[in-house]
């Protein structure tokens, strides 16, 4: 489905990543861990088409639908929890089955500053599921929440997502074994 | 509004009134400062003719349009300094000459070009431009690129980014460069027609009122300009008020 082919990256003058390889398949469930800076988030903004490699090339044998947690938030603080999800062209109606499934059906018309920062990484997973994706990229995606929080949201991740490929950075072994994710040490 | 508040105004404005009272009384010159009552019974006076009420009505829609064009035309301009770098070093010099110019030199030079009623809408206009077109370009490009980024991720068309993501980000700037602007475009308009003097206006009326030495009725009007500016300011500000997220829907 995506085949990265010896990939390098710089920022400036530094080199994030060097001549790294990976193909992404259906089913598929990569977690990436390494070190803080050795470009795990560079690789997931390569996948997601934000960044260009600067050597070598991404491969696709399909049109990308990525659909994304990010490391933050990013949810817009004028719009309700609903009106975030339904943004990205989601159904109201799925958009509230995800936020049910997360345990907070009930933020569905508050504003993200109403919401604790746990409830907010979960208003962001429903984000996320509830857009129309061919796979999912989860950039600590559980920061903030509790182990029960935790082991709910990736239940209901891994139901969602079913066939489609998921990628996910953590600092987390026990959250990439929630996954049964291929561990991909960068 | 509460009742201490209502309180607390009236006495505010009690106040300057007794000031004011002092102050005509120990100068005891009417030509110099009148007392709040002269100037009252000046405006009544005023009041009571239709020439007042034209020339309040007219320097109105002079203002308000010559202000409804530079919001306009500042929003549009913002957007393509922010979009187009080539708009931005084009136009950015002119930008910067009319901030730079006196009010007085562009009222000046307009005269030669402008017909007297015309020439206030000009200058408004010419006051409230830079500031919308400034505060659009640099609301835009300060909106934090992680919002823009989600919405590229998700692909969501460019209209709905323009109208759903940036203009609520830069929607409570915007409505405060337009309230400040509005207090420019009513002083720098009123200016205007001081000095090129079209018929049925208040800066004439002010004119007129200095050349035979009125100074209670010069006072009036300067109290009719004023009230007539927080008027229009505070319609503005409820009027736009419904475009900003702070305000609980």
């Amino acid at each position: 489905m995506i085949t990265l082919d010896n990939i390098s990256f710089f920022y400036g003058e530094k080199q994030i990543l060097k001549d790294f390889s990976l193909k992404i398949q259906k089913g598929d469930r990569i977690c990436l861990i390494g070190e803080s800076g050795c470009g795990k988030t560079t690789l997931l903004r390569l996948v997601l088409g934000l960044e260009k490699p600067t050597n070598g090339n991404i491969i696709t044998t399909q049109k990308l639908k990525p659909s994304v947690v990010f490391q933050e938030n990013r949810l817009l603080p004028f719009k309700t929890v609903l009106e975030n999800i339904t943004l990205v062209g989601a159904d109201k109606a799925d958009a509230l089955r995800h936020l049910n499934a997360l345990g907070i059906g009930d933020t569905a018309n508050l504003k993200p500053d109403k919401l604790s920062g746990g409830m907010q990484r979960r208003a962001a997973i429903a984000r996320a599921l509830s857009a129309d994706f061919n796979f999912l990229v989860l950039d600590e995606a559980f920061t903030g929440l509790d182990s029960e929080n935790i082991k709910t949201a990736a239940e209901h991740i891994l139901k969602t997502a079913g066939a489609r490929p998921i990628i996910l950075v953590t600092h987390s072994l026990e959250e990439a074994e929630l996954f049964g994710a291929k561990i991909i040490k960068m | 509004m509460k009742l201490s508040k209502i309180l607390k105004s009236t006495a505010i404005l009690l106040l300057w009134l007794v000031v004011w009272q002092l102050a005509a009384v120990l100068i005891n010159q009417e030509i110099l400062i009148p007392t709040p009552l002269a100037t009252f019974r000046a405006l009544l006076v005023m009041c009571r003719t239709g020439k007042f009420y034209m020339s309040v009505l007219l320097s109105l829609l002079r203002i308000i349009a010559g202000y409804t064009a530079g919001v306009a035309s500042g929003i549009i301009c913002g957007i393509l300094s922010y979009r187009f770098k080539t708009f931005k070093a084009v136009f950015s010099p002119i930008l910067q000459l009319v901030k730079a110019v006196p009010v007085a030199s562009f009222i000046i030079l307009a005269l030669v070009w402008l017909h007297a009623a015309t020439l206030p809408i000009f200058i408004s206009f010419l006051m409230v431009l830079p500031m919308i077109w400034t505060n659009v370009e640099t609301g835009l490009s300060g909106i934090d690129k992680k919002y823009l980024e989600m919405a590229e991720v998700y692909k969501i068309d460019k209209l709905k980014v323009f109208f759903q993501i940036k203009m609520p980000f830069i929607m409570p700037s915007l409505i405060s460069a337009s309230l400040t602007a509005l207090g420019f475009a009513w002083k720098s308009g009123i200016a205007a027609e001081v000095i090129c003097r079209p018929k049925n206006s208040l800066g004439n009326m002010l004119q007129e009122s200095k050349l035979y030495i009125e100074t209670p009725e010069v006072f009036a009007l300067t109290a009719v300009v004023a009230l007539l500016s927080m008027l229009l300011e505070l319609v503005i500000r409820r009027t736009l008020r419904r475009y900003t997220h702070d305000n609980p829907r």
